[in-house]
């Protein structure tokens, strides 16, 4: 029994052993490694780590117990404390660098228990990589796109330089993974003569919102790529413009905006502009006839089509306002969906002196009706002057007939609703035949000026309509 | 000459302070079944308040305006206010005005009925109903005191069809040279139609005035005030003025009503 019980003991170990697989680990899939392992190619400065893994492929526990490496260029650099039990189905890895200092083929010998495994590595003379002007990169570094929405693009210039006394030529150079793509800009194999170096370019265009993983291979080097897709959204929008058919800041005025892009939107989605008007007439604090022309008053809302560089409204690429009859500053606000932030754009109406639209005499027994219609955006009518002419054009007495109207427009804009605009009535009594009287001037005052209106017919005494219908 | 202009003397000041009021440009019809004033001046307007509703169609010359409603023509002041009523059967309209502004004619489609203005409502007028289809007229219009003016679509063109009041029969049959789709006759004797680019003013002495503007594909046409006409996307329902004053002619949008 005893001695059955030592022969027991002294199995146990080698059946244990007998269970273990060693694999090369890239992070997501296990390769067997049976013999001899080839970390690839790396030049002098490189460091190309690979990782392995001991798996326990048997039903009961394995020990690792030796774990050892023998050879120029290569190390362990990670290792777990042995003994290290691994349960079943488990695995113990470490890891193993080779940094070659001078060109020639390398190899190493590793010891996994009974196991012994072969490692194999080049040192080859190799261009020096560098993107963006930094530092040489290492085969194995990692070259980072940054983000990039989905349907755009990044790119990122390299650099291969020969630093030695002699030309070099890379005989491969290329590119694999998800969104990355070329190289662009050069051509293997490429001969790079002594102090000489020649550019490319890699691209990444990721096809979905996820983190992308490429290879950027050369002769054999192999460098990381590495990009993360962004799923478009009305953030990523391009850069937004307001603009105003015409930046002329005049009252009374049909004018019309656009939301402009400057490159077509990757993304569907709207927004909302709206408009406020902030009069500098003292007093007044709104004008309703400033306006958009369609929709609500005040507000609307723009569409963004994928594919379009232009926002539209109610599928027009423009909205039409009015600019109203006020002196002021009409301002528009752009907010698109989800966002917080606004993007602003102001149009200045300055004071101006009053603008008549229509200029009415009209003719009747006893009396002379003059009509005007007009606006004053200052809110400041004040004198008017009228001069009546006969046939002859000579200057009817009393000649220059003063009308103080400060009063009666100030009475009018505290109460009216159509900002400054006006039609006016005044009546002239006439002695003598009003037939003989055939035209007028008029001056119109206020804070911005003084408007002059010459040679207006009167017309004859048919009943007036309401609405001024002469025009001068 | 020297004795009369001594007898004439204005006034040293105006009578009295002048009267101030808000500016309007006319009536038009919404398009939501209602007549609204329309304050402004050109290129800045103001929809007022309904001054009538469950309207058809609408014209007004500045001094009066015709309304059909669905059951009636209701004739207005300047003010807007219903000066008479006249019983109509339901459907559209046609109105011309005289020179002076006041109501001249309607006709009525969908019964092919000629009216006449008569100075407290509009009565029949008898003519002779097979000179054109009822779905032919595009406008009817007042060329002089004697006369029904009726611009009809024919296959050739349109066409400016006379019918004397006195006997309702064909005076004239005149093809209206280089005008197609919707087009109108103001009392002044302006024809206003549209081409591609705008709207044309022909005058009575054949001179045209071209105004830019957007012109809709389906369009209708109406006076809203004594210088201005309104031109609506029967499409979108979006809505426009033209100023049709000699010098002053302009393309202009009018602020859509927000109900």
């Amino acid at each position: 029994m005893k001695t059955r019980l030592l022969l027991t003991l002294a199995l146990l170990p080698i059946s244990a052993l007998a269970q273990i697989q060693v694999f090369e680990y890239n992070g997501s899939t296990e390769t067997p490694v049976n013999g001899v392992y080839d970390v690839g190619s790396a030049t002098s400065g490189d460091t190309i780590p690979t990782r392995f893994r001991v798996r326990n492929t048997g039903t009961g526990p394995a020990t690792l117990q030796t774990l050892s490496l023998a050879g120029t260029g290569f190390q362990i650099t990670a290792a777990p404390s042995l003994p290290y039990i691994i349960a079943p189905g488990s695995e113990a890895e470490f890891d193993v660098s080779f940094a070659p200092t001078a060109i020639g083929t390398y190899s190493a010998f590793v010891i996994v228990n009974t196991l012994n495994i072969t490692l194999q590595g080049h040192c080859v003379a190799a261009a020096v990589l560098t993107v963006g002007g930094s530092t040489a990169l290492a085969a194995g570094a990692t070259i980072q796109f940054g983000s990039v929405t989905v349907g755009q693009t990044a790119q990122q210039s390299f650099t291969l330089s020969n630093p030695s006394s002699t030309a070099l030529t890379v005989q491969s150079i290329s590119v694999t993974g998800t969104g990355f793509s070329g190289p662009s800009g050069i051509t293997t194999p490429v001969s790079i003569p002594s102090g000489q170096s020649v550019p490319f370019k890699v691209t990444f265009q990721p096809p979905a919102g996820q983190a992308d993983q490429g290879v950027l291979s050369i002769d054999g080097r192999a460098f990381t790529l590495t990009g993360l897709g962004l799923t478009p959204s009305l953030a990523t929008l391009p850069p937004v413009t307001i603009s105003l058919a015409s930046t002329a800041g005049a009252s009374a005025q049909q004018n019309s905006l656009s939301i402009n892009l400057g490159t077509p939107s990757q993304v569907s989605g709207s927004g909302t502009v709206s408009m406020t008007f902030i009069p500098s007439v003292t007093g007044v604090t709104d004008d309703p006839t400033v306006q958009f022309l369609s929709g609500k008053l005040r507000l609307a809302t723009v569409n963004f089509t994928q594919g379009s560089s232009i926002g539209t409204f109610n599928g027009q690429p423009s909205i039409a306002f009015s600019t109203g009859a006020t002196a002021g500053t009409i301002t528009f606000s752009l907010t698109l969906d989800g966002q917080s932030q606004t993007q602003l754009r102001s149009l200045t109406v300055t004071p101006a002196p009053i603008y008549l639209d229509t200029t009415t005499g009209l003719r009747k027994a006893g009396e002379l009706d003059i009509s005007l219609t007009g606006l004053d955006n200052t809110y400041s009518a004040s004198q008017m002057t009228f001069t009546f002419y006969d046939l002859s054009g000579k200057v009817v007495e009393p000649g220059a007939i003063p009308v103080s109207a400060g009063s009666t427009f100030q009475q009018y804009f505290a109460s009216t609703q159509v900002g400054g605009m006006f039609a006016l009535l005044a009546k002239f009594p006439v002695t003598g035949d009003t037939t003989q009287i055939g035209s007028f001037s008029m001056q119109m005052t206020n804070s911005a000026g003084t408007t002059t209106v010459q040679n207006v017919q009167i017309a004859g005494s048919t009943p007036p309509p309401l609405a001024p219908t002469s025009t001068h | 000459m020297k004795t009369l202009l001594a007898l004439i003397t204005i006034a040293a000041a105006a009578s009295a302070q002048p009267a101030i009021a808000p500016p309007q440009i006319g009536f038009a019809f919404d398009g939501a079944n209602s007549l609204r004033p329309i304050y402004g001046i050109a290129g800045n307007f103001l929809a007022g308040s309904p001054a009538l509703t469950n309207v058809v169609d609408s014209s007004y010359s500045g001094s009066y305006g015709s309304v059909k409603t669905d059951t009636a023509i209701v004739t207005t002041n300047s003010q807007g206010q219903s000066i008479a009523t006249t019983d109509a059967p339901a459907g559209p309209a046609f109105f011309a005005f005289n020179n002076d502004g006041s109501p001249a004619f309607a006709y009525l489609p969908s019964a092919h009925l000629l009216l006449e203005w008569e100075g407290t409502g509009f009565q029949i007028l008898p003519f002779n109903s097979g000179l054109f289809p009822p779905d032919s007229v595009r406008a009817i219009f007042a060329p002089d005191s004697s006369h029904v003016g009726v611009l009809v679509q024919r296959a050739n063109g349109l066409t400016d069809i006379r019918v004397p009041i006195a006997t309702g029969e064909e005076d004239s049959d005149t093809v209206v040279p280089g005008v197609r789709g919707p087009a109108i006759v103001l009392s002044t004797g302006q024809l206003i139609y549209a081409d591609p680019t705008g709207v044309m003013l022909r005058n009575p002495d054949g001179t045209e005035v071209h105004i830019l503007g957007s012109i809709p594909a389906h369009f209708s046409l109406a006076q809203i005030g004594a210088a201005w006409v309104q031109l609506t996307d029967t499409s979108s329902g979006s809505q426009y003025a033209i100023r049709v004053a000699p010098g002053r002619e302009g393309f202009y949008s009018l602020p859509e009503v927000n109900p």
